[in-house]
């Protein structure tokens, strides 16, 4: 009966691990050093996926890694598991890099700034998120707001902001404030928005009472309007002004980048935003502003980034 | 205005916002013919591949090659159409085959560059692979049409296999952490 139970106990015990081995070794080149394989086998221990795991050993070989920085490659993504933080945009970040021939010792770097983004992301996801279960959430979508150029520090002036109006609030209505002020953000960097003005506009959002309906609004507006201005920034910055005045916002109201004012009516359209029949909705008081120029404003534009070196202006690219 | 006219042509535009393209274009000549140009430029590049069966060509009837037992069935007609028939049915098997996977949506990727021998794409929708993208004519276009995932999908383009830049025509980007940009395409399905 003993030599059963060994014999039981030693397939449990070193069955996986001979498994693992059989794996690794099989789907990498016979001649792969015998610390990358350790390192990968220590990889697919922590819980990354063997097939993943494999699939970038191997891409990094044939990109010519050395086995020093296929080593620094793994410890990446060692940290990143022991720190339960997501190691696909880790990979990802590896694979991008490979794809754009870029070298090595760059790739690693930018593995390393990936994973510390996502650490800082999930520090301040415990902070604002108030349901457990969306910090996963938030922390992508902290990580990503950072890699679209929101700086840290200004991510920490929101997540304090947010953390004291989360003091007076109801725990479903933080976070959803929560979530819907780390968006705009998002949203905002990833059109070219400076992280100082985004920053601007939430905290503007913030002191005039902006819930997440409202700040939902916002981003439909500024979705609409970042359409038609060559400045995404001064476009933040003319959100930042109005809200300070108790501007709210759907997605019916245009910027005028001549006057910086916002109207019912699409700038260059005809009627101007704030003239005849036009008002700065939401405002008290709005309109043009006193001395604010007649012509009519630039509209629309390539926006940046929009076809280098003179170019005629690209087709559409479509969906179908 | 460029971004806008691509808009009103992938049907992007809300329903204000088509009003007011609509008024634009009556006021301004130029941007009309803006538009109707690179409309015609879409139905170029969507006529660019034609993926008709040419018919099959069935010779005039003869006489010597008709059996006198079945006088219905001409051999050499019945081949002809029977491989036709197995043509058609082989395209449509493929065609069922490259269908777009659930999930994702056929989407057709454009750039103008006319100075350069090679332009490639690479995003999380080929996994980072990197693909060829076709010239279109000697228009300085090229193209490629992949199937792309519903939520974010990030890419650039790679010219002549070392300069890399994000697709003008998208404006959502975000920094590559390689010194460059990618762009963000949202991909409802």
């Amino acid at each position: 009966m003993k030599k059963y139970f060994l014999i039981i106990f030693i397939l449990c015990f070193f069955a996986p691990s001979s498994l693992l081995a059989d794996y690794v070794d099989d789907k990498l080149p016979a001649d792969t050093s015998t610390q990358i394989k350790q390192g990968a086998r220590q990889i697919i221990q922590l819980g990354v996926k063997k097939r993943h795991v494999v699939k970038v050993t191997n891409r990094m070989l044939e990109a010519d890694f050395k086995k020093d920085e296929i080593l620094s490659a793994y410890n990446v993504l060692i940290r990143a598991k022991k720190q339960q933080l997501p190691e696909d945009p880790i990979m990802d970040k590896l694979n991008e890099g490979i794809a754009k021939d870029v070298q090595p010792d760059k790739i690693i770097l930018a593995m390393k700034k990936v994973r510390a983004r996502y650490e800082t992301a999930s520090t301040y996801a415990k902070i604002l998120a108030v349901d457990e279960d969306h910090i996963e959430t938030m922390t992508k979508e902290i990580a990503e707001c950072m890699a679209a150029g929101i700086d840290a520090n200004d991510i920490h002036k929101v997540a304090e902001a947010l953390r004291e109006k989360a003091k007076d609030m109801r725990r479903s209505s933080a976070d959803a404030l929560s979530k819907r002020s780390v968006r705009i953000m998002k949203t905002m960097a990833r059109s070219g928005v400076e992280s100082q003005d985004a920053l601007s506009v939430v905290e503007s959002a913030f002191e005039s009472g902006y819930d997440a309906k409202d700040m939902e609004g916002l981003e439909n507006s500024f979705r609409l309007n970042v359409r038609w201005t060559s400045s995404a920034s001064d476009l933040a910055k003319a959100y930042a002004k109005v809200i300070k005045d108790g501007a709210k916002f759907t997605d019916t109201e245009f910027y005028d980048p001549w006057t910086t004012s916002f109207g019912s009516q699409i700038p260059g359209g005809g009627i101007r935003p704030g003239g005849p029949g036009g008002v700065l909705l939401g405002v008290p008081g709005g309109g043009i502003p006193p001395g604010a120029p007649t012509g009519s404003p630039p509209v629309g534009g390539v926006p940046s980034g929009g076809a280098p070196g003179g170019a005629p202006p690209p087709p559409a690219a479509s969906g179908k | 205005m460029n971004y806008f006219i691509s808009m009103f042509i992938d049907n992007e535009l809300g329903l204000q916002e088509k009003i007011e393209f609509l008024k634009k274009i009556r006021e301004d000549n130029e941007i009309y013919e803006e538009s109707l140009a690179l409309l015609e430029q879409e139905q170029m590049l969507s006529q660019g591949i034609d993926l008709r069966v040419p018919a099959p060509h069935f010779e005039k009837k003869r006489n010597w090659f008709r059996l006198p037992a079945l006088p219905t069935i001409r051999p050499l007609a019945f081949l002809t159409s029977a491989g036709a028939m197995a043509v058609v049915i082989l395209l449509l098997v493929l065609k069922l085959h490259s269908a777009a996977p659930a999930n994702t949506v056929p989407y057709r990727f454009v750039i103008y560059k006319p100075n350069v021998k090679s332009v490639d794409i690479s995003g999380t929708f080929t996994d980072w692979q990197v693909l060829p993208m076709k010239k279109v004519g000697s228009t300085g276009y090229w193209q490629i049409e992949l199937n792309v995932p519903k939520g974010e999908n990030r890419y650039s383009f790679i010219l002549e296999k070392d300069q890399r830049i994000a697709d003008p025509t998208v404006m959502a980007k975000e920094r590559d952490d390689f010194g460059g940009e990618n762009s963000i395409l949202f991909m409802s399905v």
